[in-house]
């Protein structure tokens, strides 16, 4: 294989600037578990191509399922690029790599028998519905192998083997119509074992959704706000994250001057990164699917805007280095400018100090998602009301939003609880969803905040 | 007959089902004002769906050579599947709809190139500050549907779908504006879209603040399709029969004010789902969900169907991620295929007349974060503009707006607008809506 796509990218190599290839064969399976029953249990093999050709600034892409043409999708693919492209192709340099990136596992999942999955989730399973009050259950449980290749015309040939699992565990306590539910997740890219021992997370969920259905909502208004490190996870990938994104700074002056490097966005106090080096995150992986080595990026370093997330044409526009962060869902979609493990790194308060030294707040925790554009907005899993220093009544149902400058420069306490925060959720951006992601921040305060009860 | 179901029945399975889906995109993709990208891509593959012992089995693949390997894991889902207490579907004659138009399926992707740069060219001509992405794709669809009972149907359809995302930076704020049509045809009219964006950029730049307090509000066709969200899970049958449907038990009496009638049809071409039959060969037809106010119908696939003790609406549709884009890897499931709501009397200019205080909400923020099972909706007005005494003044910021679509739209409705459009799916988690302008009273908005 490696020598045919290596002659053929040679062959045609003069004809464009710039082309790859990928190729994926991915083998999947899916469990969902809705009450007392298995919901879904299926496999899918997926086995797909892509090209991608560079002419004079003017991308031409290509996807298929059969890799018996693959001469005649490149050729057609710069073609494609050589009827659009007029202006200049601007790709930052990126080093020629051969690599053969083998698993890397403690437990392969995919290695796991399939009854051992389903006992474990069927422990998981009974714990909730045996649990007082709990009127259902959601599991969701995936995992996947996949074998991708990365070929390019500058001679770069990469095969990376690949891991990926995922499960959300989520106990749902209704009354009157009212339903409330929590979520435990795991996820990793390294071992199955880390979906074993949630049976402490699994309760506490149980007993905090019934709690919930008999708390209020708080009043809408502004508050103080401590985020818990799994909402400070959401918030820095959604309202800061995306903005870190360049594709849309480097095209864009307006866009850019607001994202300017060196502009003070917060206290300094405020680090920011994106990471594809915390082996096992569902962030993780050793190179892009440009053949780039994945790295460490500071977005924010004590309070100044640093850096970006980049393609290498993204780069190549800014006159910066590529970092690691073209991804591509699948072969289906040419790789854009995505995130890794986003994270307000850890600062020197406990989460302790943070809230006794607040008079008056909120303790948002969790969340169900969130939100960008010119203001954020996410819904917050749950919450306490905070005063005098206290954490007094839960509370539920309750969204916060902002601008995204206002409130990274409204944040003034970082706790140093930085670690491992995996799911079996993914990020979205345009039609590329879910892409695995993660999220491993640390819990910060922040003044001003909108919150939206009741 | 398939080699997989040839191979399923020898395996043991009492009834097999493959569907076959292709597609063959070609798209045309402009990035930042300047054309970027063309792409080509073909997809090709199978479900296979088999009863084996009465219990569902699923696999999907684009690996078309592995069979055995495709027909054993298969085999070993059954043993986890669904009690199958039904059948796939008897062969019948299904009306075959005219779906494909020739004109489309041929005209070369890179003849859009000037209807896109013009489509920008009259955005930019009213602010420079505006940086637009747009798109122009169009496929050729082909669905196939073969069982072990007979059924061999076949359609193939064309759609041309055309997206545009766009962001106004001005000052500190940076604003987004999203939207999608989808036509089988060569009738996407972007133009339209551009002059009014054009028209409404000076209102966008202009920021109001908005007091608190329960308002008259204006819900354009998009900001609709956000609220669909706080009422699908009650129209969906699947949800009826797990008891999550709050109008689970509200067949025949009145839910809504009696001029609401919503209708959901597979066979309506407009709409961008349109089939003769839906993903498991059940022919489509016209559905009446909701009458005058009163509650008719529930949509159903055929397992819902059976569950309900009535026929399949033609609602199992096979489609993925959040755009709902039809998928050989996706399980059939009961979903809304052309979702038609009945219009009004009123022209959205005398709607913008009536209002002393209050918004027209164009998108809501934050909102599929929420719990919308029981018809609330809440979230920031994410593109909003403002009316004061009849006239639209600028773009509201640091409001939310909350509600419940149930309470709305019994007890709130003032009117809708007598034109509707076809939305496109672009948030949703349903297929397509077509939809009016609705006037609302008493909706709470809650300003920072």
């Amino acid at each position: 294989m490696k020598s045919y796509v290596q002659s053929l990218l040679q062959k045609y190599s003069s004809e464009c600037d710039y082309v790859d290839v990928r190729l994926e064969d991915t083998k999947r399976l899916s469990i969902m578990v809705k009450g007392r029953n298995i919901d879904n249990l299926d496999y899918s093999f997926e086995l797909g191509g892509c090209v991608r050709a560079l002419y004079r600034g003017g991308w031409g892409f290509s996807s298929f399922n059969s890799l018996d043409d693959l001469e005649d999708h490149i050729i057609k693919t710069i073609k494609q690029a050589r009827l659009i492209g007029k202006g200049t192709s601007r790709l930052a340099p990126s080093a020629v790599i051969e690599d053969h990136v083998k698993l890397d596992v403690a437990r392969n999942p995919q290695e796991v028998p399939l009854e051992r999955k389903l006992e474990i989730l069927k422990g998981y399973n009974d714990l909730m519905l045996g649990s007082p009050g709990i009127s259902t259950t959601s599991i969701r449980y995936f995992d996947s192998y996949t074998e991708l290749t990365f070929a390019n015309s500058e001679g770069t040939y990469i095969v990376q083997e690949k891991i990926d699992m995922g499960c959300g565990l989520t106990p749902i306590a209704s009354k009157n119509g009212i339903s409330q539910m929590r979520t435990v997740g795991a996820g990793s890219t390294y071992d199955f074992d880390a979906i074993l021992g949630k049976e402490e997370a699994i309760k506490g969920a149980c007993d905090l959704s019934v709690r919930l259905l008999d708390s209020p909502r708080p009043k809408s208004g502004n508050y103080t706000v401590i985020c818990d490190r799994h909402l400070s996870g959401i918030f820095v990938h959604e309202a800061f994250g995306h903005t870190s994104e360049a594709d849309k700074v480097s095209e864009d002056r307006e866009f850019a001057a607001i994202m300017k490097i060196g502009k003070v966005v917060g206290q300094p106090i405020l680090n920011i990164f994106d990471t594809g080096l915390d082996r096992g995150s569902r962030g993780s992986f050793v190179y892009d699917d440009e053949g780039v080595p994945s790295e460490k990026t500071y977005l924010i370093k004590e309070g100044v805007l640093c850096g970006r997330l980049h393609t290498r044409e993204t780069a190549g526009i800014m006159g910066e280095k590529p970092t690691g962060n073209a991804r591509a869902l699948n072969y289906t979609f040419p790789p854009i400018p995505r995130m890794r493990n986003t994270s307000i790194d850890s600062g020197e308060s406990t989460l302790d100090e943070m809230i006794k030294s607040t008079k008056e707040g909120i303790f948002a925790c969790n969340s169900y998602g969130g939100q960008t554009g010119e203001q954020f907005t996410f819904t917050a899993g749950y919450g306490y009301m905070i005063r005098n220093g206290q954490l007094e009544e839960l509370i539920r149902d309750f969204t916060i939003s902002g601008g995204v400058f206002d409130t990274l420069g409204n944040i003034d306490m970082i706790a140093n609880d930085r670690g491992p925060m995996d799911s079996a959720g993914g990020c979205g951006k345009g039609i590329q969803y879910p892409l695995p992601v993660a999220e491993w921040s640390a819990s910060f305060r922040v003044n001003n905040v909108i919150v939206g009860g009741q | 007959m398939s080699i997989f179901i040839d191979k399923a029945l020898k395996a043991g399975c009492s009834e097999a089902e493959v569907c076959t889906i292709s597609k063959n995109t070609s798209g045309l993709f402009f990035s930042n004002n300047k054309i970027s990208d063309l792409q080509a891509k073909e997809s090709r593959g199978i479900a296979l769906r088999i009863k084996k012992d009465k219990r569902m089995g699923f696999i999907s693949s684009s690996n078309l050579k592995d069979v055995d390997d495709v027909v054993d894991k298969a085999v070993v889902s059954t043993a986890y599947g669904d009690d199958m207490k039904y059948r796939f579907v008897e062969p019948r004659q299904i009306k075959q709809l005219d779906l494909f138009d020739k004109d489309l399926a041929e005209k070369p992707i890179e003849d859009f190139i000037p209807r896109a740069e013009k489509f920008i060219r009259i955005i930019r001509d009213a602010t420079n500050k505006i940086m637009v992405d747009c798109s122009f794709q169009k496929t050729i669809l082909g669905v196939e549907i073969e069982n072990s009972l007979g059924l061999a149907a076949s359609y193939r359809k064309t759609l041309l779908t055309c997206y545009t995302e766009m962001r106004l930076t001005d000052k500190n704020t940076s604003f987004e504006i999203e939207m999608q049509y989808d036509r089988h045809d060569d009738s996407v009219n972007e133009e339209a879209f551009a002059r009014k964006v054009a028209a409404d950029i000076p209102h966008l730049v202009t920021l109001k603040p908005i007091s608190s307090g329960k308002k008259t509000v204006i819900f354009t066709p998009s900001c609709f399709g956000d609220l669909f969200f706080a009422l699908e899970t009650g129209l969906r049958g699947s949800a009826a029969v797990k008891g999550v449907s709050p109008l689970k038990d509200k067949l025949g009496q009145k839910i809504f004010d009696e001029r609401i009638t919503i209708l959901d049809d597979l066979t309506e071409p407009g709409g961008k789902m349109a089939a003769p039959f839906d993903d498991e060969g059940t022919a489509g037809q016209r559905t009446v969900l909701v009458e005058n106010g009163i509650l008719k119908n529930f949509i159903t696939d055929l397992s819902t169907a059976n569950e309900l003790g009535v026929e399949s609406t033609g609602n199992g549709l096979r489609s993925k991620g959040i755009y709902r884009v039809k998928d050989y890897s996706a399980k059939p499931v009961c979903d809304f295929s052309n979702v038609v709501f009945s219009t009004g009397s009123m022209s959205v200019a005398d709607m913008i007349a009536s209002v002393d205080d209050g918004v027209m909400v164009e998108s809501i923020g934050g909102l599929l974060l929420a719990n919308l099972t029981n018809g609330d909706y809440s979230g920031t007005i994410a593109h909003g503009l403002k009316i004061e005494h009849g006239k639209i003044v600028g773009r509201v910021t640091n409001a939310m707006i909350s509600g419940n679509v149930y309470h709305d739209f019994l007890h709130n409705l003032i009117d809708f607008s007598k034109d509707a459009d076809w939305l496109g799916a672009f948030s949703g988690q349903i297929g397509a809506l077509y939809v009016p302008h609705v006037l609302l009273k008493n909706i709470t908005i809650s300003s920072r």
